[in-house]
């Protein structure tokens, strides 16, 4: 009886301790684990030797600098890399062309670098290559080569750059990519307003429109090469389409009211807006290829600045509903509306990051403006800049950087002026955009198929 | 080779006229649509092969032979690679490190420990004469009273801005996390909770200064990344191992992530670790964990 209780007790007690270490079994060999918690580390952009392209002949060689000039541009302007005085390297072109010297670039403390080839074809065209090493690993890790035509060796910079800018961090680049916006001159009271594009470093600009009618709110297809904007026909405004490859505009649709505050949705098919009629405006889509109009809010409030998730199921908007202009968010066929803004102050322009992440917006309260970006459910609010007059923030494709325009007040002689910024969704690395004259509303294309 | 080139010109060629034959000849207001198509120039083989290439042991080889990536083979073919290589002793294989220290738990710097370890060449296992890693000295004593790391801002509440400064400011992080450290070790026998929580605090402070993150990724207090680390007894990686290779495969964003942490060891690399205590630290899971500088 007592050894079989004994051997019962015993059973059961290793039975404990094997259950016991099961549960506090860790991951690994305990012998042989510590497990460190690291939870601190540091912000800085990645230093990166972005070195001349090499050509075999002096021609060869021009394209080769200008390319990795523009590519070093690109990443510097992105705020997450520091590309590395060229004086500072320490191998030299022809020896990095056989293979790098990894010891060499680390001295400098490159973590990434970047080497590449150009040559002129037989044939006219332009042939570049580049590779993507990784200094530590001591691993190529990209390799690509491209032909193109000599004239189109910026865009052939940019689309590297946005390779190299995918694979360090995950994300799709923006560099091949044009913003329209509002270019303006003259004096407050005629101020002269053309749509106009560039590049999004600000080269290649041009004018799309004369200035003979007012332009305003231009919004970029996601998907197509088209603009929607706001124009005038006589004193009424109206929504119109803008086609950049034929050069085309129509009037979007024939409404009683005024149309306004367009957007497209995802897929480029169809246009959001909102349409003014005795005092109340509401908001409506339009299927582009069928015209079909579909009214999506009804309430006697002012209902405006519509823009959809990437996904297309839902819409963010603008309303006074509740009092003061807030931020609200409802499905896509205008049910489920929700209010996702309870701050003191003033919403307006709230545009859904491309990445879904986010709803970047424009804020006004105690007499400043502000940019900031809050997640879809109202969380997470942060503001990123602010100022006199900050307003019209549009993502780049990736939905990691804004664009937004800032406005001075007058000065002695009533002149303001306007210029265009960009802005990490961090809050960091805020830059001018140079345009030749002044700038309102930009609106950021999709990367260039 | 010209096979392959004239394999690529062709299917070039023919996709361009398809193209062509398809959407009908562009007639754009400006040249800048056209289509520019990119040509991998690293085979697959070639990555795989770079991959798996074992990091070596402490004793280094000579360099020059050791790798050509380069890999477009008719350079390949002229790759001598004058490399000077740097004159340094060849190191002696790295202590056996089963043989090592007697699990004798005093923290008290021994002259005859730090005699041998000065003795020890300086295995770099690549040569790397990096600016950013403090040269290796024989380190006895706890990295933890010497602050040499470089001094990086603390980031901790401006990881991510906002100019109004009232609300929703990240929260202060509590401090270090090594606070929490017994339960982050596990029971071992022979070891104090004093003499791991050292170490976890040597480590997390080295790794401060080497870890570089990118707090506007996607979700990015979500990317948590484990890699598990073997380290030689100069403090040098034998090994680096991300956990989650699945994700890694999967998920841009973590790769991204993953590889800034891989990084960041190897930047540290060697560790400033005390050898008589080597048994604690060969063998890591470091978790790279950013939730704390978002306050979240």
């Amino acid at each position: 009886m007592m050894p079989l209780q004994a051997a019962r007790g015993l059973c059961r007690s290793l039975f404990a301790v094997a259950a016991l270490s099961m549960v506090w079994a860790p991951p690994y060999d305990a012998r042989a684990e510590l497990v460190v918690d690291i939870t601190r580390g540091f912000v800085e952009p990645l230093p990166i030797a972005v070195t001349d392209f090499q050509g075999d002949n002096p021609d060869d060689a021009r394209f080769g600098k200008d390319i990795a000039g523009v590519i070093s541009a690109d990443l510097a302007r992105s705020g997450l890399f520091r590309p590395i005085e060229k004086g500072a390297f320490i191998q030299d072109a022809a020896t990095l062309r056989v293979a790098p010297r990894f010891g060499d670039w680390r001295l400098i403390n490159a973590q990434a670098l970047i080497s590449g080839a150009t040559q002129l074809q037989p044939d006219g065209r332009l042939r570049v290559e580049f590779r993507l090493w990784d200094v530590y690993a001591e691993t190529q890790i990209t390799g690509l080569a491209y032909f193109t035509t000599p004239a189109n060796w910026r865009r052939v910079a940019h689309i590297i750059a946005d390779a190299i800018y995918k694979r360090l961090t995950g994300e799709d680049g923006y560099f091949d990519t044009r913003i329209v916006y509002i270019a303006e001159s003259g004096p407050q009271n005629r101020r002269v307003k053309r749509l106009s594009i560039m590049d999004q470093d600000g080269e290649n600009h041009r004018f799309l429109t004369d200035g003979s009618s007012l332009v305003l709110t231009p919004r970029f297809s996601p998907s197509t090469q088209e603009i929607t904007y706001l124009s005038y026909v006589g004193d009424t405004p109206r929504v119109y389409l803008f086609n950049l490859n034929t050069g085309q505009q129509e009037v979007l649709g024939n409404f009683p009211g005024m149309t306004f505050a367009p957007r497209f949705s995802p897929d480029g098919n169809s246009v959001i807006m909102s349409l003014a009629r005795q005092g109340n405006s509401e908001i409506y889509s339009m299927d582009l290829r069928t015209r079909k109009i579909e009214r999506l809010t009804n309430n006697p409030a002012i209902d405006t600045s519509p823009s959809y998730s990437p996904d297309g199921k839902e819409i963010v908007f603008n309303s006074d509903r509740g009092g003061a202009q807030q931020i609200y968010v409802m499905s896509a066929d205008g049910s489920n509306v929700r209010r996702i803004t309870f701050s003191p102050g003033r919403y307006a322009t709230p545009v859904w990051s491309p990445r879904g992440d986010l709803i970047a917006f424009t804020r006004i309260y105690s007499g400043e403006f502000y940019i900031g970006v809050m997640r879809p459910d109202g969380s997470g609010e942060r503001m990123l800049t602010k100022g006199f007059l900050v307003e019209g923030p549009t993502w780049a494709p990736n939905g990691r950087v804004l664009s937004f325009y800032r406005q001075s007040p007058a000065d002695a002689r009533g002149g303001v002026t306007s210029k265009l910024y960009t802005i990490d969704l961090t809050g960091f690395n805020e830059r001018e955009i140079v345009t030749p004259i002044d700038g309102s509303d930009p609106a950021w294309s999709p990367l260039i198929p | 080779m010209v096979m392959r080139n004239a394999a690529i010109y062709s299917g070039v060629m023919h996709l361009g006229i398809l193209t062509a034959l398809v959407l009908g000849l562009p007639s754009f207001i400006e040249p800048l649509n056209e289509t520019i198509v990119p040509f991998d120039i690293v085979t697959p083989e070639d990555l795989e092969a770079e991959k798996a290439k074992p990091k070596p042991e402490p004793p280094p080889e000579p360099k020059a032979e050791e790798k050509a990536p380069e890999p477009e083979p008719e350079e390949q073919k002229a790759e001598v690679e004058p490399e000077p290589a740097p004159p340094k002793p060849e190191p002696a294989p790295a202590p056996e490190p089963e043989a090592k220290p007697e699990p004798e738990p005093e923290p008290v710097p021994e002259p005859k420990a730090k005699v041998e370890e000065k003795a020890e060449p300086l295995p770099e296992p690549k040569a790397k004469p990096t600016p950013p890693v403090p040269t290796r000295r024989p380190e006895v004593k706890m990295a933890k009273p010497e602050k040499k790391e470089k001094p990086k801002p603390d980031q901790l509440t401006s990881i991510l801005r906002n100019v109004e400064k009232l609300k929703d400011q990240p929260k202060p992080a509590t401090e270090d996390k090594a606070a929490k450290a017994p339960e982050q070790g596990q029971a071992r026998p022979q070891v104090s909770a004093f003499e791991q929580n050292e170490m976890i605090q040597a480590i997390q402070q080295q790794l401060r200064a080497c870890w570089r993150l990118d707090p506007g990724a996607r979700e990015a207090e979500d990317l948590i990344v484990e890699i598990r680390v073997m380290l030689n007894p100069d403090g040098s990686v034998r090994q680096a191992q991300i956990l989650d290779g699945v994700r890694m495969g999967r998920d841009a964003y973590f790769r991204s992530a993953a590889e800034n942490a891989k990084r960041a060891i190897d930047v540290c690399s060697p560790f400033k670790l005390p050898l008589r205590k080597y048994d604690i630290w060969r063998e890591l899971t470091l978790r790279f964990n950013p939730r704390e500088m978002f306050g979240t």
